[in-house]
């Protein structure tokens, strides 16, 4: 499969997106744009989105029409996001169930840690379930692996 | 009409005696003179008896007669008139028939269509009063229905309320007995750096036993 002009700047951009709150947000800024398309199409799409998608996606879209990956052309916007959205849905998820609220940081560590330990890009799907005490449960690909304090708990009181 | 007949009967009768004088006058003159006048003068008194007699048989007769056809005529005309007033009659009983028949026709028609009208008149009232009846216990069911669901759905609220705060409370009281028991099974309480060291050990514990 050949690589395109565009496909480095994709792998960027879903980089970008650690947790399944990320894309969830990130395809609705998408469909935001789509709408817009067709629509004033003399004008540069970063004109357009400009007052209905967040700061961060605008700076990306500049970047993108600096680059010239896309310009005014409706068909090239369209097809360039059209393989955006698919290469956000084609990205693995894990599902991580934990006892509390993750902050910003943590969730930078564990998308390391899972860059660096599986050489992979996940989504993380953060799950906040208090009544697993501590640990985590981690759901990838159709299995489970139960390392919540919890379980441990449980084996203890059935010993 | 039956006085002309008779009227003319009497002067048919009195030209014809007038003839007979004549005849007689005709021969009394060819006779000799003095024979003549005395004879005359004889049968002319005889004539007359004789004539009136016959002329009394005669107008009798007539009289009878008349009165024989008179009768007839009144007792024909009787019968005719009898039975013109008869046939009249029978039309007018007829036509006064037909009439109150065609009178009891309209009035049982009228009675029908009256009697229509007002079964007509009280089935309408009668849906209307059903359907008035069917709003009111409608409104009335709405009503109740209203203010029975609405005290359901307090009451609901109120059962939901209470059942979270004891779930909470609960909830509250199975974290602290599990903060405790965990606290007992690894010595320490936990914070959120301790919570973020478990997740980084159970992704390694996960990778480490080849799950990820």
């Amino acid at each position: 499969m050949t690589q395109t002009k565009e496909q480095p700047f994709l792998d960027q951009l879903t980089k970008d997106v650690s947790t399944k709150e990320d894309l969830v947000f990130f395809l609705e800024e998408i469909s935001l744009i789509e709408k817009l398309i067709f629509k004033k199409i003399n004008l540069n799409l970063s004109e357009k989105v400009k007052p209905i998608v967040s700061e961060n996606f605008f700076k990306k879209i500049q970047e993108l029409e600096e680059k010239n990956l896309i310009n005014k052309n409706p068909e090239t916007i369209q097809n360039f996001f059209n393989n955006l959205k698919k290469s956000l849905l084609a990205i693995d998820q894990i599902k991580i169930i934990i006892s509390f609220k993750p902050k910003q940081t943590f969730i930078n560590k564990i998308k390391s840690w899972l860059e660096k330990e599986l050489r992979q890009n996940l989504i993380i799907d953060f799950v906040h379930n208090p009544e697993i005490v501590a640990g985590a449960i981690i759901e990838f690909q159709g299995k489970q692996f139960d390392c919540s304090l919890i379980q441990k708990i449980k084996q203890l009181n059935l010993n | 009409m039956d006085i002309q007949f008779f009227i003319t009967i009497l002067i048919g009768f009195g030209i014809l005696v007038i003839i007979l004088f004549g005849i007689d006058i005709y021969q009394l003159t060819k006779k000799s003179k003095e024979e003549k006048g005395v004879m005359s003068l004889k049968f002319s008194e005889t004539f007359l008896i004789e004539l009136e007699k016959i002329i009394n048989q005669e107008v009798k007769k007539t009289i009878s007669n008349t009165s024989e056809k008179i009768n007839d005529k009144i007792a024909q005309s009787f019968e005719k008139q009898a039975t013109s007033l008869f046939e009249k009659a029978e039309e007018k009983l007829f036509s006064h028939s037909e009439e109150i028949k065609n009178q009891s026709l309209k009035f049982n028609n009228a009675c029908s269509s009256a009697e229509q009208l007002v079964i007509k008149q009280a089935e309408k009232v009668t849906e209307q009063l059903a359907q008035s009846l069917d709003q009111k216990i409608d409104q009335v069911y709405q009503a109740a229905t209203k203010s029975i669901s609405q005290k359901i759905d307090q009451t609901e609220k109120n059962i939901d309320n209470y059942k979270k705060e004891k779930l909470n409370e609960i909830d509250q009281k199975i974290f602290q007995m599990i903060e405790d028991v965990a606290k007992k099974t690894i010595g320490k309480s936990i914070d959120l750096s301790l919570h973020e060291e478990l997740v980084i050990q159970a992704l390694e514990k996960a990778k480490k036993e080849n799950f990820l």
